[in-house]
């Protein structure tokens, strides 16, 4: 660390500057002359860089401002140019200096947006390269900081623009290749893909307005940005796993115990319609709290009504009503056709434990509309016992359903937006 | 009761017990040797800059809340870094160096690497899954505050090498009066670290 704030004059031009920046800057590129002066000895002349013309930002150095709640002071500008496939990309980054937090950078988008990017002491497992991105069937994926950061883009730019101090030694056409990823509400980008450069992991996050406007300047944001993507609900992972998880209890409770006829309680068999009307007798267990009648008739073009009246072990009548079935078929120019069942159910409550008496009988039948004919020749009834109604259950069960597929959707859309200005394509 | 033998002023026995402390009073390094306080000269003046976190405040470190509790400063070829001793509850210490964001919690290795020290940039030191130099260079003790688990004195010189592992552990060595001792520890990201102020 150093305290100092230096100033010289440039040894070309002979331009009075302030040297900003710590004990660790390298280099500094005069503003008047452009000639690159080496700050670890006495400002000698490093290189001379002429015809550079400075671009248009807000910024220069000196300025300062605040980043979560830290001073930064901007130091040096730099300028990138990335070209691929006849179009170019043009940012600039500002090199910041805290005396306690270090050195970091604020990039200021085409679009706008203004990002803070400072060093990570984190780093993954596994690495990535861009020849590993080429040879990968699906978009690549990096763990780091405990999160799984998504690849977003192969950056491959050159400087074509210095101004002011530096911890480094940027040189004017320098190359540099990067790889970002990004993650919930920040972005990472890996260098260093040889055994000879050092591996270096930075994160990128979008300043917010206020540490905008500490710097003097008012954001206006005009463009999209991967890290101005609405942020991910906050409640997505406990919502989705509680639908999730809901749903398949609902489902296997449903198949476990609200599926099929229930226990069987009473049945007549299959019985000639001349034997009826029938009574059944039943008792209920005291787990059970519905009871579900089943009819079958070999009905066939036509419609049959049962009566049905339930009684209790005191003759009471607890419940009485009636069920039609009917089927219908043919065939005509479309093929067969059908229409109907011969199958019906009613599910009714009970109290339990309880005796009940079920009285069933075919009071009407026809053909058609208005024939009165006797269509059906067989019956048959049963009774069987339920804990509950799957209707309720499988309701529940859909509601949670569409909670759970909202929330992927909401997400999917949303990571779509993020990853909208990728050069990830499934091709690749 | 321990008295500083430079000012006569008592000297809390937390300093006095160590192995080396500076007194609060005159700033005079203070060692103990037979049970007396010995002074080894002056603790350097300790100007004035933007820290991290000072000698008193809390810091957390590896799950667990740490004081500083001796805070020495090195001159190097572009500037200076702090160390501080910092000791959880139980008294088990450890390093924090700080120099412009870049902040190491690192521990004495009780099993060092047995090769020479490397004297190049980017050679591989051959402990564990490996670390390469990253970092060599000289550095000169230019004040103290506190108290420390060892002796340290004002314009001691040390000859330090930093190297890093894949994995963003760092090895350290440090060399004094022909002495090598190795620390291993980890980076601390400035903007994360809890810090309860004195």
């Amino acid at each position: 660390m150093t305290t100092e704030v230096r100033a010289i004059n440039c040894p070309a031009c002979g331009a009075g500057q302030t040297i900003h920046g710590g004990g660790r800057v390298q280099t500094h590129v005069c503003p008047y002359c452009g000639s690159a002066l080496d700050a670890l000895d006495d400002f000698r002349v490093l290189a001379r860089y002429t015809d550079m013309i400075r671009p248009q930002t807000p910024l220069k150095p000196g300025d300062t401002g605040t980043i979560r709640g830290v001073a930064f002071t901007v130091i040096g500008l730099i300028r990138w140019v990335e070209s691929y496939g006849g179009k170019q990309w043009r940012w600039v980054d500002h090199q910041v200096f805290s005396p306690t937090h270090g050195y970091g950078w604020i990039t200021v988008e085409d679009s706008g947006h203004w990002s803070f990017t400072r060093k990570l002491r984190v780093y993954p497992r596994q690495w990535l390269t861009p020849d590993m991105v080429e040879r990968a069937d699906d978009r690549p994926h990096l763990w780091i900081g405990g999160e799984r950061m998504t690849y977003y883009e192969t950056s491959d730019a050159r400087i074509d623009y210095l101004e002011g101090a530096f911890n480094w030694v940027p040189r004017l056409g320098d190359r540099a290749t990067s790889i970002t990823l990004v993650g919930q509400g920040r972005m990472v980008t890996i260098s260093g893909f040889d055994d000879d450069t050092e591996r270096e992991v930075e994160e990128t996050r979008l300043l917010t307005r206020e540490e905008q406007e500490s710097f003097g300047v008012a954001p206006q944001p005009h463009g999209p940005h991967p890290l101005a993507v609405r942020p991910r609900w906050r409640h997505h992972g406990f919502v989705t796993a509680v639908a999730a998880g809901f749903f398949l209890l609902t489902a296997l409770f449903g198949l476990a115990f609200g599926n099929g006829d229930g226990t069987p309680l009473a049945g007549t068999g299959r019985i000639p319609v001349s034997d009826l009307p029938v009574e059944l007798e039943f008792e209920t267990a005291p787990s059970i709290r519905l009871v579900k009648l089943q009819l079958y008739t070999d009905v066939s073009n036509g419609w049959a009504w049962f009566d049905m009246e339930l009684e209790d072990e005191a003759g009471e009548a607890v419940l009485s009503g009636g069920r039609e079935i009917s089927y219908y078929s043919g065939r005509d120019s479309d093929g067969r056709w059908t229409e109907g069942s011969q199958r019906g159910s009613v599910v009714f409550p009970v109290d339990s434990p309880e005796r009940y008496t079920l009285s069933v009988e075919m009071s009407e039948y026809g053909s058609g509309q208005a024939s009165d004919q006797l269509t059906s020749s067989v019956v048959d009834i049963r009774v069987g016992g339920l804990r509950f109604s799957w209707r309720p259950l499988a309701g529940t069960a859909g509601v949670f359903l569409l909670i759970f597929l909202a929330t992927q959707a909401a997400e999917f859309l949303r990571r779509g937006q993020i990853m909208a200005g990728s050069d990830w394509t499934e091709e690749d | 009761m321990a008295n500083c033998p430079n000012c006569g002023d008592h000297v809390a026995e937390a300093l006095a017990a160590a192995p080396m402390a500076v007194c609060p009073s005159c700033d005079t390094t203070l060692y103990r040797l037979d049970g007396r306080l010995l002074s080894a000269g002056t603790a350097g003046e300790m100007h004035d800059a933007p820290l991290l976190f000072g000698l008193g405040d809390r810091i957390r470190v590896a799950g667990r809340w740490h004081e500083a509790v001796g805070h020495a400063r090195f001159a190097y070829s572009t500037g200076w870094w702090d160390e501080f001793w910092v000791e959880d509850a139980e008294g088990d210490g450890r390093w924090v160096s700080i120099d412009e964001g870049d902040v190491v919690s690192q521990k004495p290795l009780e099993t060092p690497p047995v090769a020479r020290v490397p004297r190049r940039v980017g050679a591989i030191v051959s402990f564990g899954e490996g670390y390469r130099v990253t970092e060599i260079d000289e550095g000169r003790c230019i004040a103290l505050r506190g108290r420390f688990p060892e002796r340290l004195a004002v314009g001691d010189t040390y000859d330090y090498v930093n190297c890093m592992a894949s994995n963003g552990e760092l090895l350290s060595g440090e060399t004094h009066a022909g002495e090598t001792e190795w620390f291993l520890g980890q980076w601390l990201d400035p903007f994360e670290l809890e810090i309860e102020r004195a």
